[in-house]
């Protein structure tokens, strides 16, 4: 019979991992077992038993090291001479750990909250397919506005002439919608009407319900799951009515697993699209191809074909309209591009589309890497400094026999050591803060614990990394010493070295400006906004959402009650609340063919005084004239202007086919934010039921004014639903964006200059520890305390002059590129860099001079006394 | 301190002080085997270990033998700490023995 052998490779397993005396008398047994086995049970059993006993003897008696005491006690060795390291330079290794561990949090939370920026709408199977069609609409001045919105003939329209369309499915915003389950009434604010292909088109699951039919007859509604536990509790709603602003019921046809936060579409509830009909009044209906009310999204055969789709489409626009030399234009988007790639697109539904910021994005991740130099930086200057009092005992080590590689990675070893301490540091802050930061910043995302996860290996390669490359410098210039001299003189600063830390410290500082002048920038932007004039007047005036059918029955009774009462100076009602886009619509001047574009709204009465809007000349609308409702129209100064009339009142145009006179003139006024410049805007008597109603309160107790419109509101309409809220915090909702951008900008920027100056406190720390006897010497002959500061500071305040003259330009350059977003901006100014350098210098100095002046203060004697 | 044996430790024990200066892993393993109970070497190995370190056993590596591809064994023998240990928990077994009724395992 043929000889069989053990398996090789446990052989060598067990070789590699048994490493003492008990190596031999094992192997013996282990064959001896072998041979046995393979002889009664069989080579495949045999040798599954060989394996599966290998595996088993790993123990403490097999992996122990007795056989070389010595290594064991070299290998010891290597963690003793850090660990001992650190606890003699405590401040230096705390200094450290605490720049490091701020840093790495830092790190962790940008990109944990870039990484979720970054991978929006990734659950749809197919999304490299899908695209959202949005629309460019240019007037005949050529101003363009692009519109995340398209026309309703679209959707049902296209697939049949273009065969690369596989499916289409469109939306349109329900507005504020009240919802009732029995006597849960609540408003919602995240709604759509959606056709019945949205949910194959797009990966939304079903909890229950079937994605295929759950929209397809009207009246249906498919709800979250959050929402199915707000109305309906712990039972299962399907098939449930749920009452859609007190007059449609709906029956509840499929329950939607939460909607992740990374979905630029935002929702809780979809409505089939066939309950939707067009409201009363106005003048367009479904089959319009002109109509920007919708929301369109493409499935098509293949990812490639956004770009031809987008050619035919414009095509199809230019034949429609052949007269028109500015017709519609279309942007087919992808999918993946529309979280980040919206920025500057007009949502003219206000329909809460999630849409991100790239500026942003690129500002925290440049933030956040720049955090991790300044920390690094740190920790290089810090050990190429310390290093230098450690000739003598990498000598003596020499001399002794000490391997020069061996010696190479006990010093890595510390640098790698105090990385390690760091990261465990940062994982726990983490852990600790990411809550309370996730609400304090208002952030909409969940922590992946699968990405929480790849994270720690990817964090610790990284932070092996920078500890190898922060020690490797150092530690090769202890190591390559000669043993000679390294006894006798210690280790010389070389120019090298010399050149390394002033290199590194200049970094910092460039950094430090860059980031200071960055934060006064946004800052005194933001400040800029707030305070500019929009043209009406905020204060004091509460603006209420009702329902439109509520609307209608209760307004002139409640106005009357509310103006019974003193506190009340004036209530009105429009159909778009100032601070929302106001839709644009098309006028005609009397005798021109073209149509011109104008942003309109339907107000009430008394609109111009409540909101404060100043009237120029003419007159506003009013009850006495009973021709305002139909035939009336105010303009703006910026509409006059777009319209060419130099008499404006009295002129005649048509809107909304209507034909109408321009009756009042206003002051330019800002409806929306200060990102865009002042609008032509119209204004005309309401045709169908607003939701917005405001009033104007006297100043003083806001709180007593809320309480007693709440109160006049219950009674005159019997507890009908009602949203109030200040104008002024409603105003401040417009400017969130910028103001969360500045908070991050800035928190970080700090952070990132304190961990600067705290790298900068433990260099001067030693620098002047080194000196302390040059101080001593230099006081005893006469030296006062302010001299011997500007000995100490004047190298760092020379490098902070150079390092704002190298900030100057990138600064310049990426805050010029921010500015441009806003139509209403501030100048560029280069003396905030003045002012930035100046800060930083003033605190460099407190930094240098909290540890100098200790020094130059204290008794000369005690530094020179022993030797 | 009383070094208080575990089941298999005292299995262990019995069968190196039965086999005398010629017990090692794989033939206690074998006899252990031979009881019908199924063990792992490794188990046996640790075991043996555990025992010397408390002092119960010494080892001492013996001579090479041809079946074992010139491998030397490490043989154990008990010493006088393991013989008190085996002493010690067969007398109190057998007080415990002692301490059943008679009636009770009458007809076994």
């Amino acid at each position: 019979m043929k000889k069989v052998k053990p398996p090789k490779f446990a052989d060598k397993l067990f070789r590699w991992y048994c490493r003492n005396d008990l190596y031999e008398s094992i192997i013996g047994d282990l064959h001896e077992q072998f041979e046995y086995d393979f002889k009664h049970k069989g080579t495949i059993k045999a040798k599954l038993l060989y394996w599966i006993t290998v595996l088993k003897f790993y123990n403490r008696f097999t992996t122990s090291n007795n056989q070389s005491k010595e290594t064991s006690i070299m290998f010891r060795n290597y963690f003793k001479t850090p660990v001992r390291f650190l606890k003699k330079h405590k401040s230096y290794a705390l200094i450290n750990i605490v720049g490091l561990s701020i840093g790495l949090f830092s790190c962790l939370l940008i990109s944990f909250f870039l990484q979720h920026e970054l991978n929006f709408d990734q659950q749809h199977q197919n999304g490299d397919n899908i695209f959202r069609i949005n629309m460019i609409f240019a007037d005949n001045s050529g101003s363009e506005t692009t519109y995340i919105n398209s026309p309703p003939a679209l959707v049902p329209g296209i697939p049949e002439m273009f065969p690369e369309i596989k499916r289409a499915t469109q939306l349109r915003y329900t507005g504020r919608t009240s919802l009732r389950n029995g006597h849960q009434v609540y408003f919602e604010n995240h709604g759509f009407y959606a056709d019945s292909s949205f949910l194959e088109v797009f990966t939304f699951p079903l909890v229950s319900g079937n994605t295929k039919t759950a929209l397809d007859e009207p009246n249906s509604i498919v709800i979250t799951s959050h929402l199915a536990k707000k109305y309906f509790g712990e039972k299962d709603p399907t098939g449930k009515l749920i009452t859609m602003n007190n007059n449609v019921l709906l029956k509840v046809t499929g329950i939607l697993e939460p909607i992740p936060s990374n979905s630029h579409i935002k929702f809780d509830f979809l409505i089939s699209f066939e309950t939707y009909t067009v409201p009363e009044g106005y003048l367009s209906d479904l089959t319009s191809w002109w109509w920007l009310g919708f929301v369109s999204y493409v499935e098509l055969q293949n990812a490639s074909g956004g770009q031809e789709l987008q050619n035919k489409l414009d095509a199809l626009y230019r034949e429609a309209d052949p007269d028109n030399e500015t017709p519609f234009r279309t942007i087919v988007q992808p999918l993946e591009e529309i979280y980040l790639g919206s920025t500057g697109m007009t949502d003219d539904l206000a329909s809460h589309m999630r849409s991100g910021n790239k500026y942003s994005i690129y500002a925290l991740a440049v933030i956040a890497l720049l955090i991790l130099f300044i920390a690094s930086f740190n920790l290089m200057n810090i050990t190429v400094a310390t290093s230098l009092t450690r000739g003598k005992e990498v000598g003596i080590k020499k001399v002794l026999g000490e391997e020069k590689s061996k010696l190479l990675v006990q010093l890595l070893l510390e640098s790698v050591m105090i990385t390690f301490i760091s990261t465990v540091l940062a994982y726990v802050l983490f852990f600790a803060l990411f809550t309370q930061i996730k609400d304090l910043l208002n952030w909409d995302l969940e922590l992946s614990s699968t990405l929480l996860f790849i994270s720690i290996p990817i964090a610790l390669l990284f932070i092996t990394v920078l500890g190898v490359l922060a020690g490797l410098y150092p530690a090769m210039l202890l190591t390559n010493l000669r043993v000679s001299s390294a006894l006798k003189h210690g280790l010389k600063t070389g120019r090298g070295s010399a050149w390394l830390t002033n290199g590194l410290i200049s970094l910092q500082f460039i950094i430090s400006v860059a980031l200071i002048s960055s934060t006064i920038i946004i800052y005194q932007q933001i400040q800029y906004l707030r305070n500019q004039s929009l043209g009406f007047e905020s204060s004091y005036v509460v603006s209420m959402k009702l329902l439109p059918q509520d609307m209608r029955a209760f307004y002139h009774r409640f106005k009357e009650d509310l103006h019974q009462n003193s506190q009340t100076q004036s209530v009105s009602r429009s159909e778009r609340i100032l601070g929302d886009p106001w839709p644009v619509n098309g006028i005609l001047v009397r005798d021109e063919p073209d149509y011109k574009q104008v942003h309109g709204s339907q107000v009430g009465y008394d609109f111009l005084n409540t909101m404060g809007i100043e009237l120029k000349t003419g007159r506003t609308f009013s009850e006495e004239f009973g021709t305002d409702s139909l035939g009336s129209i105010i303009i703006n100064e910026a509409c006059a202007k777009h319209l060419g009339f130099d008499n404006p009142v009295g002129e005649k145009v048509q809107f909304f086919d209507r034909h109408r006179t321009v009756i009042g003139v206003v002051e330019d006024f800002n409806f929306s934010s200060l990102h865009s410049e002042i609008a032509p805007v119209v204004m005309i008597m309401p045709f169908i039921d607003l939701q917005n109603m405001y009033v104007k309160v006297a100043p003083g107790n806001l709180a007593e004014s809320l309480d007693l419109i709440e109160s006049r509101w219950n009674e005159v309409s019997n507890g009908a639903p009602l949203e109030m809220q200040l104008m002024d915090d409603h105003m401040n909702q417009l400017y969130q964006n910028e103001e969360k951008l500045s908070l991050l900008i800035s928190g970080f920027s700090i952070l990132a200059v304190l961990l600067a100056c705290l790298g900068l406190y433990g260099l001067i720390a030693f620098m002047v520890n080194k000196r302390i006897k040059e101080v001593g010497i230099r006081k005893v002959l006469g030296a006062s305390v302010s001299s011997l500061l500007i000995l100490f500071s004047k190298r760092y305040l020379g490098l902070i002059a150079i390092a704002s003259i190298i900030a100057a330009p990138t600064v310049y350059y990426i805050l010029s590129a921010w500015l441009n977003e806003f139509a209403y901006r501030i100048e560029f100014d280069f003396s905030v860099l003045l002012l930035a350098a100046s800060l930083l210098a003033i605190i460099s100095l407190l930094t240098i001079g909290a540890r100098a002046i200790k020094t130059a203060l204290a008794n000369p004697i005690k530094a020179l006394r022993d030797e | 301190m009383k070094k208080i044996l575990g089941e298999f430790e005292e299995v262990v024990l019995l069968l190196v002080a039965a086999q005398h200066d010629q017990a090692y892993g794989f033939s206690i393993k074998t006899a252990i085997e031979e009881m019908g109970r199924s063990v792992n070497l490794s188990n046996v190995h640790t075991t043996l270990y555990r025992l010397e370190e408390k002092g119960l056993v010494s080892s001492v590596v013996g001579s090479s033998s041809a079946t074992r591809g010139g491998r030397r064994k490490r043989n154990f023998v008990i010493e006088q700490a393991g013989k008190v240990a085996l002493k010690e928990a067969k007398d109190s077994r057998l007080r415990l023995w002692d301490s059943i009724p008679a009636f009770v395992m009458e007809g076994t």
